[in-house]
């Protein structure tokens, strides 16, 4: 149920914030309110398909983060990083790529840690 | 004509002229004329009006006087010598060659354009509380709290024990009104359970002003969201021309929460730069861990509707000093915000707003009914304390006493009719 509602807040973002509406009201409201209504919505893309993590864009993320941690606390909000890590390892296949992007973002250690080890296990950029 | 602040440095680093000391203060002087001598014209001007409302307001109330802020209370006594503050260290930096003239002249006209903006809204701000504050004492309120009669626009510490106090109550003797001036703050924590629950006050959003009918003494409620009780009303204010025309970065709701434990090493990794910036230590390990973080942009029209969604208060007032155009003004007011435009410094123009507030005063539970003294009464008075040496009567006991014995003499002056 976590991860399904993980991979909802990173691929259909409004479907999610639908789902959790209640909870994130009363965790966040501010947040709730710059998600659900269209009139205050910011510059950033909260809210929008993988939150313009590949615009680099790392006030959004943190926004998907929060909310990932009100779905599952610290756990919710690795499966964030991870969510968007492994949609960039299949898009880039390139580790010192992901790397950077990694740092751009604030990507989890443990998790960026994983990533390399897991994915990128055969890659001999890493390091380089 | 006056020497341009590089000419001036050019001396000062030649070794010419003056006194170091006095080169380095004309400097400063010139540098704050040329970057910021235009705003600060306007700020004495409006410096005059807040003056002027306070005397006003002071007057009507009662009070001895206004309390501010330490940092604003600089800016309004000298403005010109507050900014020329601002520019201690970067002086020192430039002539010490640690800044060029060019990150000089970045650096310090950040500092004293942010400093005269700061100042320019607390200036805005301050004149509308005092104002309000007038029209409510003309209409009989009265500072009941604090009762050093002293209106305090300053929250400085009083926070510490973990609520979140008034600047004042006003009370016409039968309903209270209770003002908080940028309300919620941070209130004091000692560990990270304490922490995690006062962390919404650290990230919550903060009007200008609040107002709840009654005598509130505490607007913190940990634990909900919003983290403090629902206002009756909400006063906004713009004091820029074009106030709508711009965007500022809402960090609070993406920021992760801290642990007492992180808290602790930020601030003494904070103390650890200032250190290693004077002892010229490389910083890149601390500054990476302390990398500036951005927030979600919004632009002002919208933070002002976000202020209404978020604590849902019975009233909502924006109170422009300038015009606002037709499109923003019908967005605002669409939504429920009452907007006071152009209102410059016109005390009467916020005499609608004041009476909104009279409208949601409450009446008090504990209630602190009072007369104001006639002059003739006050020397009576005067003259009945002198009189009672030696007894242990407080004044309102006196007065007290004095009714009694009036009441009677009503009394018996009537019972003959009667018989």
């Amino acid at each position: 149920m976590i991860d399904y509602l993980v991979d909802l807040l990173v691929d259909a973002p409004m479907e999610a914030v639908e789902l959790l509406k209640e909870g994130l009201l009363k965790h966040n409201k501010i947040l709730a309110l710059l998600l659900m209504d269209g009139k205050l919505r910011p510059s950033e893309p909260i809210g929008q398909h993988d939150w313009g993590a590949w615009r680099g864009c790392l006030p959004s993320i943190e926004a998907a983060r929060r909310v990932g941690e009100m779905i599952a606390g610290r756990a919710g909000r690795l499966l964030v990083d991870l969510h968007l890590s492994l949609d960039y390892a299949w898009k880039r296949r390139s580790a010192d790529a992901y790397l950077q992007w990694a740092a751009e973002l604030d990507i989890d250690r443990e998790v960026v840690d994983f990533v390399l080890r897991t994915i990128f296990k055969d890659s001999d950029e890493v390091g380089k | 004509m006056q020497e341009d602040w590089l000419s001036l440095y050019e001396k000062l680093r030649a070794g010419k002229g003056a006194d170091a000391t006095d080169l380095l203060e004309k400097l400063k002087e010139r540098f704050v004329a040329q970057v910021v001598g235009y705003d600060l014209e306007k700020m004495r001007a409006w410096i005059l009006e807040l003056e002027a409302a306070v005397e006003a307001a002071c007057k009507a109330l009662g009070a001895r006087r206004v309390v501010y802020p330490k940092e604003f209370n600089s800016f309004i006594e000298e403005p010109e010598a507050h900014l020329r503050k601002k520019l201690f260290i970067y002086a020192h930096d430039l002539v010490r060659g640690r800044l060029s003239p060019e990150e000089f002249r970045e650096k310090a006209s950040a500092a004293v354009k942010t400093s005269i903006l700061t100042n320019g809204r607390s200036l805005y701000q301050s004149w509308v509380y005092v104002v309000l504050v007038y029209h409510l004492a003309k209409n009989g309120y009265r500072l009941i709290y604090p009762d050093d009669l002293y209106l305090h626009l300053e929250r400085t510490g009083r926070q510490r024990t973990g609520g979140i106090p008034p600047n004042a109550v006003l009370s016409d003797g039968v309903k209270a009104l209770s003002l908080f001036i940028e309300a919620p703050r941070p209130v004091g924590w000692e560990d990270s359970k304490d922490l995690s629950r006062a962390w919404k006050l650290y990230t919550a959003l903060r009007p200008d002003i609040l107002a709840y009918g009654g005598r509130v003494l505490n607007i913190v409620t940990l634990g909900d969201e919003p983290p403090v009780l629902r206002p009756d009303v909400i006063i906004e204010c713009k004091e820029l021309d074009d106030w709508y025309k711009r965007a500022r970065e809402l960090r609070g709701p993406i920021a992760a929460p801290l642990s007492a434990e992180e808290w602790r090493e930020r601030w003494i990794s904070g103390l650890y730069i200032g250190l290693a910036d004077v002892l010229n230590v490389k910083l890149s390990d601390v500054i990476s861990k302390l990398k500036e973080r951005k927030g979600l942009r919004l632009r002002d029209p919208q933070i002002v509707l976000l202020y209404k969604r978020f604590y849902e208060p019975k009233r909502m007032f924006l109170v422009s000093r300038a015009a606002v155009p037709a499109d923003v003004k019908r967005m605002l007011e669409d939504e429920g915000v009452e907007l006071v435009e152009s209102v410059g410094f016109s005390k009467e123009d916020l005499a609608p707003v004041a009476e909104a507030l009279e409208e949601v005063s409450a009446t008090e539970v504990s209630r602190a009914d009072f007369v104001e003294l006639t002059p003739r009464a006050k020397e009576l008075l005067k003259i009945a304390i002198e009189r009672m040496a030696g007894r242990e009567l407080a004044p309102p006991q006196l007065v007290e006493q004095a009714l009694e014995e009036y009441v009677l003499r009503l009394r018996s002056a009537k019972q003959p009719e009667q018989d």
